[in-house]
């Protein structure tokens, strides 16, 4: 018996039941062996295409404004990922709402074919009954009501349709109308953040999908210690800190609609301070700060130190978000103005296509109202839903001849079509964006339609043919391959009316015209394609003013109550397109923790004064009825103020959204500012409670505020860590202030560091950087998550019992400092892949181990389900799939084949995307070394996480790798790890945040300077030292900790 | 070892639960698509190797009938064709690429175009429809294998599949055909002898992971390709995430 090995006693096992098996069953009983599986290979192989192995297509899944260049990972046949397409000159871009597109064209709620009247139809019917409707408009008109999806489109939209509507509904065009108003150009301001040292917002959620898309990647790079010396300080004025107000170093809670007043003062004194020009001091006008601070109720001080920071800095000021107004804009362009903001710091260089806002979807309504419209074509855009009185404009929607949505997405707009054409969606489909001045990006197919969908611009061309729209437009040839190319006139043809052959030869034809300047046009197209971007320098220049006079005027309150309601933008769903993802709903609010579903945000004494507390229902009646929702008690909002997320209680939006929580929007009856731009200006609102619980689900398992002491979220003096940055600290973490039991130092006194060695790591120890700094906690990280390691959605009943599948969750720590400002510290946490794992030596199966790469592997063949591991983690980062969880088809086609899809019984957890790394091991060896290291820039962005971080805030390395930015970041005067006193010796090292309130620690050894007081000796007593010069012994251990860290020594 | 009884609910019923039954549970709303698979407990003893077989589809020896009788003898023993010139992907990708119907049309437009196995290419290729082939060599979805690692460190094909270049020889054979009644009762059983390609491809090996690890500690390939770090290539060789992740 002494030669029975395990594997061996296993065989004789298996081979004892197998002949129970046998006498059981048979041998040629099916049910106990594997299904049989085919094998397709392809007829004609694409050249490109090799089985198994990932093609990427850069495109722009993204929309308008926030097109972003991405490359889609493409694998057998279908789109299972979109990551950075780092050549392009703004990557990374990653954010989730690209994610989200991807779940979106997976979405078992699309509409799979053409419809009529909720019948299945043919698409010559379908197509036929447009074009009949089109051609028999007569005096009537064709309106089209979109989204806006680039330059090629609106043209072609422009030449079908005579009313187009291109709505975005984040409120963009106020930006744009003051923008014309004041300087005379209709674009979006672009904001060069990463030049600035202060930026004053007040309430654009820049951090989570407003603006540009790499908006938080400049503000990251401001932020950066490492950068110029310098970290951005961020002021909000606001009356609700959203995920990107929880950013703010310096809250100034105002009133509702007092921001204006506000700006307007402050670009009054820091124009006189700066000394800008009269005109820009008579644009602004006479607001005195007394006058702010009694509108507003701030004090006159705060008001005054935000304008010297303006002053005293490179500052910016940003705008309002859906609450803002027009005004507001213009207040923040005067702002930027008298702060001298250089032109890269501000321009007119952002979106310049259209973003309708109000003032056209009215219009369109008077025409609808006026029965003048014989046909709507409704496309991605969702104004019933998503318009204050939404259902008015809805009964004004029924009145056109023929309503057809061509959505593939269900909504509550289209809901009113009785023609359905869907149209390919972002991954299906050509187009060019053009999200910013001088960068086009292109978009092409990354797989064939999944369902029976055609592109809009071929139904538009193919009904504009049918229906004899463009007749009389002459019709250069398009783009073919008649060309010759070579010596082209640079006048290339330009695409017009309806004669391209379909919409792929519109898009080539439109980006030869606009974007080829001479030379060989195939090899252009071809690098356009390949590339997914064009790119030219655009010249940025201080605006210049045209307006001589600017008339500011305060939006009008709506409604009465004791309460300001205050409306904004969810930072997941945002204005609720993205309601029926299901990573949106269940990938929790970074600042309260609620999924699935709407909650209203109120200060402990409201809650006290309504007698409520979290999850009690109350009613709010507003000045357009009532509704009920839960309470979540958190001082994000000030004391006069209950906050409201947009995007939830659909109707018609499919099953992950409706009936999920309340649309803020049909709570507000549509208010208007002073330039007629709808606004959520402010709203007055009554509410009492409703006597009973609500069913709010948070995943925050702490549930508390601050991590009471236990290192988690730790922030540092920001003056010094602007001084230091990230250089190599003698004693790594001096500036975190934080006394650790890093090594127990009664085995240490005798030699012993440890009773276990650390394992052994020859060329490998794989690590992660977390720069709780940069990070703003929009959760791009996790969604990118959700999408690499098939992780399912558990869903809100799940989410309840602390079900949920997510291998990172944010922490948020509200913190509150010694100047009485919150800090919020958003604190991504994943496995720690500990040296020495609480997890690996409790499992009973070893399907936990500690692999030669340093890494915590996770092997779900081998676990038995005890769930020890998940207990003995000190991080709680394990997951027990409690159930086989599905995936609606066509969901099932997103899994990615590298990551087994895991069932009932088995436990999971982060593994550093393994199959990633393994990938990148392999490609090395594909180049036929076979010892080769993989050096560790290579490895920087490899896991899911850390390529899809908008703000690059987490770094992958090799720890052995001297010289690697993990190892220099173990270095750092900010370093720590939460628990470090478990001596876990984990792999992931978190970077502590700034702060401009806190002190820094007294002396560097890392004492507790950064809680205020030196209470060093305390803890050398705890430590167990009894000589009574045990301040300077310990003080040595300290450094010695420092010197012995397991990651700084390498192995 | 079935847990529940209903299938393929899935999140589908997520939301209707929800709303209808909010904190009251329903398991069965979280079942996933499919019983618990029973073949994954199945412990066939091998004919060949004596050696038990978890979850294994074929015994060691067997095939399937394939859609086309397709002989690797005549190709590769008579030929002397490589193996990548079909399965061209072997040393590029995960998988080694069963060959496009186009790769058969290169010679099969001119070579033996009469034949009715031949017809059945040719009905692919104009028809754009892809042959169905069975899967012999198929690991359980839960290991990760990739080709390219192995063609490139030098491990033969026939190392892992047999000598291939001998299957799909005509044969002769007896099979046993039976008839059933309505109730499924057997009502005859009758040995018919059969001649020509039984199997066009039959699996000559356990592929069980015991038989893959035989070689992830010792092969000569190792040495040759690590040299100095041979020893620490065979630890990583046996960690569990090299195939299951």
């Amino acid at each position: 018996m002494t030669n029975l090995n395990r594997r061996d006693f296993l065989k004789a096992l298996g081979i004892t039941s197998g002949a129970s098996a046998l006498s059981a069953c048979g041998l040629d009983d099916n049910r106990y062996r594997t299904p049989v599986e085919s094998i397709l290979p392809y007829v004609v192989k694409p050249d490109q295409v090799t089985p198994g192995t990932p093609t990427f297509f850069a495109t722009s899944a993204l929309q308008g404004p926030h097109a972003a260049p991405v490359l889609a990972r493409h694998r057998d046949g279908r789109v299972i990922n979109v990551g950075a397409n780092k050549r392009a000159p703004t990557a990374p871009a990653v954010q989730a709402f690209n994610l989200y597109e991807l779940q979106k064209h997976f979405s078992p709620d699309r509409v799979t074919g053409p419809m009529k009247a909720g019948a299945p139809v043919s698409w010559e019917d379908g197509l036929n009954e447009l074009s009949a409707a089109v051609s028999a408009k007569g005096a009537k008109k064709v309106a089209y009501l979109g989204g806006y999806k680039g330059p090629a489109l609106e043209q072609l939209v422009g030449e079908f349709a005579d009313i187009a509507v291109f709505w975005e509904p984040t409120g963009y065009d106020a930006l744009v109308d003051a923008a014309e108003a004041l300087f005379g150009v209709r674009a979006m301001p672009h904001y060069g953040l990463h030049k600035a040292g202060y930026v004053l917002s007040f309430g654009a959620p820049f951090l989570s999908g407003w603006g540009d898309s790499s908006i938080a990647a400049r503000y990251a790079e401001a932020r950066d210690p490492n950068v110029g010396h310098s970290v951005v300080r961020f002021g909000l004025v606001a009356p609700h800190r959203d995920q990107t107000g929880g950013n703010a170093d310096d809250w100034m809670a105002c009133a509702p609609g007092s921001e204006l007043v506000v700006a307007r003062a402050i670009a009054a004194w820091v124009a006189n301070k700066k000394g800008a020009s009269a005109e820009i001091k008579a644009l602004i006008g006479n607001v005195s700060l007394d006058e702010a601070a009694s509108a507003s109720g701030l004090s006159k001080e705060a008001i005054e130190s935000a304008a010297a920071n303006f002053a005293a800095h490179d500052s910016i000021a940003l705008p309002g978000g859906v609450s803002g107004s027009t005004d507001l804009a213009a207040a923040t362009y005067l702002l930027n103005l008298a702060g001298g903001a250089s032109a890269e710091m501000f321009h007119f260089g952002g979106f310049s296509g259209r973003v309708d806002g109000y003032a056209k979807l009215e219009a369109l309504k008077a025409a609808l109202d006026a029965g003048e419209i014989a046909v709507l074509l409704v496309d991605d855009a969702n104004p019933v839903y998503a318009l204050p009185g939404g259902a008015d404009f809805g009964a004004s929607i029924s009145k056109a001849g023929l309503v057809v949505s061509v959505d593939s997405a269900p909504s509550e707009t289209a809901a009113l079509a009785s023609l359905v054409l869907p149209t390919s969606d972002v991954f299906e489909d050509w187009g060019v964006e053009q999200p910013v001045a001088g960068m086009y990006l292109t978009r092409q197919p990354a797989q064939s339609a999944l369902h029976d969908t055609r592109s809009l611009g071929d139904i538009l061309l193919a009904v504009g043919k049918a229906a004899g729209v463009a007749a009389a437009a002459p019709a250069p040839a398009a783009e073919g391959e008649e060309a010759v190319e070579g010596e082209e006139a640079v006048a290339a043809p330009v695409a017009a009316g309806f004669s391209a052959a379909n919409w792929q030869e519109y898009v080539k034809s439109w980006v030869r015209a606009n974007l080829f300047s001479g030379g060989d046009f195939s090899a252009f197209w071809e690098k356009t394609v390949i590339d997914g971007f064009v790119s030219a320098a655009a010249a940025a220049s201080v605006p210049g003013l045209v307006a001589g006079a600017y008339a500011f005027a305060a939006t009008e309150a709506q409604g009465s109550g004791e309460y300001f309601l205050h409306l904004h933008n969810h930072s997941q769903r945002l204005d609720g397109r993205y309601a029926n993802q299901p990573w949106a709903q269940e990938l929790p609010d970074p600042m309260t923790g609620e999924v699935w579903g709407s909650w209203l945000e109120v200060s402990k004494a409201t809650a006290d004064a309504l007698g409520v507390g979290y999850n009690d229902a109350v009613i709010v009646t507003t000045p357009a009825g009532e509704f009920e929702v839960g309470v979540h008690v958190l001082p994000s909002v000030p004391d006069n103020v209950v906050a409201l997320a947009l995007g939830n209680g659909h109707t018609a939006a499919g099953r992950y959204a409706n009936e999920y929580g309340v649309n803020g929007a049909a709570m507000a009856t549509l208010a208007k500012d002073s330039k007629g731009n709808a606004t959520y200006g402010p709203i007055k609102v009554s509410v009492k409670s409703a006597g009973k619980k609500a069913d709010l689900v948070t995943a925050f398992s702490t549930f508390g505020m601050s991590d009471e002491g236990r290192s988690f979220g730790v922030a540092v003096n920001a003056g010094q860590l602007a001084e230091h940055g990230d250089a190599a600290s003698d004693h790594p973490g001096e500036m975190t202030g934080i006394h650790h039991l890093q090594l127990d130092a009664r085995l240490r006194e005798k030699g012993i560091s440890d009773f276990y060695g650390l394992p052994d790591h020859p060329n490998y120890r794989f690590g992660l950087t977390v720069d709780t700094n940069a990070c703003t906690g929009c959760g791009a990280c996790s969604v990118a998550c959700y999408a690499e390691n098939n992780l399912p959605i558990v869903g809100k009943v799940k989410v309840a019992e602390g079900r949920e599948m997510g291998w990172i969750r944010i922490n948020r720590y509200w913190e509150t400092d010694q100047g009485g400002q919150d800090d919020i510290r958003f604190v991504p946490m994943m496995c720690q892949h500990c040296g020495h794992a609480g997890c690996e030596n409790v499992c009973p199966v070893l399907a936990t181990y500690h692999s030669i790469d340093g890494l915590n592997a996770m092997v779900y063949n081998r676990c038995a389900g005890t769930r020890y591991c998940s207990n003995a983690c000190p991080y709680t980062v394990r997951r027990f799939n409690y159930h086989s969880y599905a995936w609606p088809e066509p969901f099932n086609l997103q899994l990615n084949p590298d990551v087994v899809v895991r069932t009932m019984g088995v436990m999971e957890k982060c593994t550093f995307c393994v199959q990633r790394i393994r990938q990148v091991k392999s490609a090395y060896k594909d180049g036929g070394n076979f010892t080769a290291t993989v050096p560790s820039e290579v490895w920087e962005q490899v896991p899911a996480c850390a390529e899809a971080c908008p703000s690059q805030a987490l770094t992958f390395g090799n720890l052995v790798e001297e010289g690697s930015k993990v190892v220099a970041a173990t270095k750092s005067g900010r370093r720590y790890q939460p628990l470090e006193e478990l001596n876990a010796f984990s792999a992931v090292t978190y970077l502590a945040k700034a702060n401009f309130h806190i002190e820094p620690p007294s002396h560097g050894g890392g004492h507790g300077a950064g809680h205020g007081e030196d209470h060093g000796d305390a803890h050398h007593d705890e430590a167990g030292h009894g000589s009574d010069d045990h301040g300077e012994a310990a003080h040595d251990d300290n450094h010695k900790g420092g010197e012995d860290h397991p990651e700084a020594g390498g192995h | 070892m079935s847990r529940f009884t209903t299938n393929t609910m899935g999140l589908a019923t997520i939301a209707a639960v929800v709303v209808l039954s909010a904190g009251c549970l329903n398991e069965q709303a979280y079942q996933g698509t499919e019983d618990f698979p029973r073949h994954t407990n199945n412990l066939l003893p091998d004919p060949i190797e004596g050696e038990a077989q978890i979850g294994a589809g074929l015994v060691t020896g067997e095939g399937l009938e394939q859609p086309i009788a397709f002989p690797h003898y005549t190709h590769v023993t008579d030929l002397g064709m490589q193996c990548e010139y079909c399965h061209q992907a072997a040393r590029k990708s995960i998988h080694a690429g069963v060959p496009q119907t186009s790769t058969c049309m290169n010679c099969h437009k001119y070579v033996k175009t009469d034949s009715p196995e031949i017809q059945k290419v040719k009905a692919s290729y104009d028809s754009g429809n892809p042959i169905s082939w069975k899967k012999v060599h198929d690991l359980p979805d839960y290991v990760h294998f990739a080709h390219k690692r192995h063609v490139q460190a030098g491990v033969d094909c026939t190392e892992c599949h047999g000598l291939m270049g001998l299957q799909g020889q005509p044969t002769t054979w007896t099979e046993t055909v039976k008839e059933y009644n309505e109730a499924g009762e057997v009502t005859h059983v009758e040995n018919v002898a059969k001649e020509g390609i039984r199997w066009p491809v039959v699996r000559e090996t356990t592929m069980q992971m015991g038989w893959c690890l035989d070689c992830h500690g010792g092969h000569p390939s190792i040495d040759e390709n690590y040299g100095d770090q041979a020893d620490l290539r065979r630890a990583e060789l046996k960690d569990c995430w090299t195939c299951h992740k």
